[in-house]
């Protein structure tokens, strides 16, 4: 006997019984959660408890998107009505507000880069902290709650991109956050070459004005299931897993290049 | 039904290596189901990738109501005291050891490495599942796994008191930081 065999004799649960799925409570569970539709705020399980619920949803873990890239999840808070208010165009901060979003990404991703773009999108802001020595991101919610008053928020830090051709970008490519009970997004940021003037992303029926400045960009959305297997298998496309959108950039001539932003993965 | 029903136990069972109050297993694995059922968009595919889904789910609501930080913080695991055995039990690399002390060696662990081998040993996840449920790379996870059954044997070895083979004493609170 090994000792894998040895501890599974000591499994403290080995009193639970194969067939508890099937008790008349389990059955119940079942029929309560299925009354409602999925995503529904209607379920009388959400209702009965909602302070639990609302806690859980702090729990946001990070999922790695690529390689050399560190995202780490930062305390805070969730709800859907924050995520609802996302919008696809982004919008400026003021000074004041910028120097308090810096301040704290940096501190946060343990970086001392300077701000290079802050945008807001709904209740939400984005902050793109570069320097000579890598680049950080932090996207935080404003909104705050008694238990998590920083809000809740994603950091990425990872090292400097090259710089691009004149009409192209170049990215680390698009880091997605998950921990499987709070919303899902999706950030990116990089450098703009010379003649960019204008990022777009189209992806999951949207289409993302990313904010261009400082020869960089960035832009984030919340994921939404697509309508079909086939649209989430467009969005996926064989990139480490990764949301791979058409992106169109705008030259200063008003041209516009259309491609799958893994072409402008440095790591691709 | 038949995959509810199979997830559910498994859920109560995760729970109940992991909370001294089973009669509240229940009621836990309820309302990770009503997350999971919020959150249907993003339940995996692959049956044994959506069973990781649901123990991630179920090992926060644990760690959430218990107000810990969940970076970096792990959820201890019980072990169930002396099985129905007489005698040495475990021989395997020159060690033998009997159930009691397999208990006592457990009691050791940290907290980390107790839910590295209970992932493997009693949720019998592979090793990307079980780092998807702790939010770890799947090669942290091997390491983390690796050196927790290193230090199980350790202390199976050297039980409280007995110095190592080295000559020093290795306090339980030693192995922090080694994964």
């Amino acid at each position: 006997m090994n000792l894998d065999d040895q501890l599974r004799r000591h499994d403290p649960a080995r009193d639970v019984p194969a067939g508890l799925g099937r008790s008349p409570r389990a059955v119940a569970t079942l029929a309560r959660l299925t009354a409602n539709d999925p995503g529904g705020r209607s379920s009388s399980a959400m209702s009965a408890r909602p302070a639990r619920r609302r806690l859980l949803r702090y729990a946001m873990a990070a999922i790695v998107a690529a390689a050399g890239v560190v995202l780490a999840p930062i305390l805070g808070t969730d709800d859907d009505a924050a995520l609802a208010t996302w919008d696809a165009k982004p919008h400026p901060v003021t000074a004041e507000e910028a120097e308090r979003y810096a301040k704290d990404c940096a501190s946060w991703t343990q970086v001392g880069y300077p701000p290079q773009i802050i945008e807001v999108r709904g209740t939400w802001v984005m902050t793109y902290l570069a320097s000579a020595g890598g680049e950080a991101q932090c996207l935080r919610s404003l909104t705050r709650s008694a238990e998590f008053p920083d809000g809740e928020g994603q950091a990425q830090s990872s090292p400097l991109t090259q710089t691009p051709a004149a009409d192209a970008l170049a990215t680390v490519g698009v880091m997605e956050t998950s921990g499987g009970v709070t919303n899902t997004q999706f950030l990116v940021a990089g450098k703009v070459g010379a003649e960019v003037t204008a990022v777009v992303f189209r992806t999951q029926g949207m289409r993302v004005q990313a904010t261009v400045k400082n020869g960089r960009f960035t832009a984030w959305w919340p994921r939404r299931k697509p309508a079909s297997l086939y649209g989430r298998l467009m969005d996926n496309t064989g990139w480490n897993g990764s949301p791979n959108p058409k992106v169109t950039i705008t030259l200063s001539d008003g041209r516009t290049i259309t491609k799958p932003l893994k072409e402008y993965d440095v790591n691709h | 039904m038949e995959v509810y029903a199979s997830t559910y136990t498994d859920l109560v069972r995760f729970v109940v290596r992991r909370r001294p109050a089973t009669d509240q297993a229940e009621d836990i694995v309820a309302e990770a189901f009503a997350v999971a059922w919020q959150r249907l968009g993003d339940l995996p595919g692959d049956p044994g990738e959506a069973r990781a889904w649901l123990f991630g789910i179920t090992r926060r609501l644990l760690m959430a109501q218990h107000r810990a930080d969940h970076r970096g913080q792990a959820l201890s695991v019980r072990i169930a005291g002396q099985v129905a055995v007489a005698g040495p039990t475990l021989e395997h690399d020159d060690l033998v050891a009997t159930s009691v002390d397999l208990a006592k060696a457990w009691t050791r662990l940290t907290a980390m490495h107790q839910e590295a081998l209970s992932l493997s040993v009693w949720e019998g996840l592979t090793g990307s599942q079980a780092a998807q449920v702790l939010g770890i790379s799947a090669v942290a996870y091997r390491i983390r796994l690796s050196r927790a059954r290193r230090l199980l044997k350790h202390h199976l070895a050297h039980p409280v008191g007995e110095p190592s083979a080295d000559g020093r004493r290795m306090p339980a609170s030693s192995e922090k930081g080694l994964a």
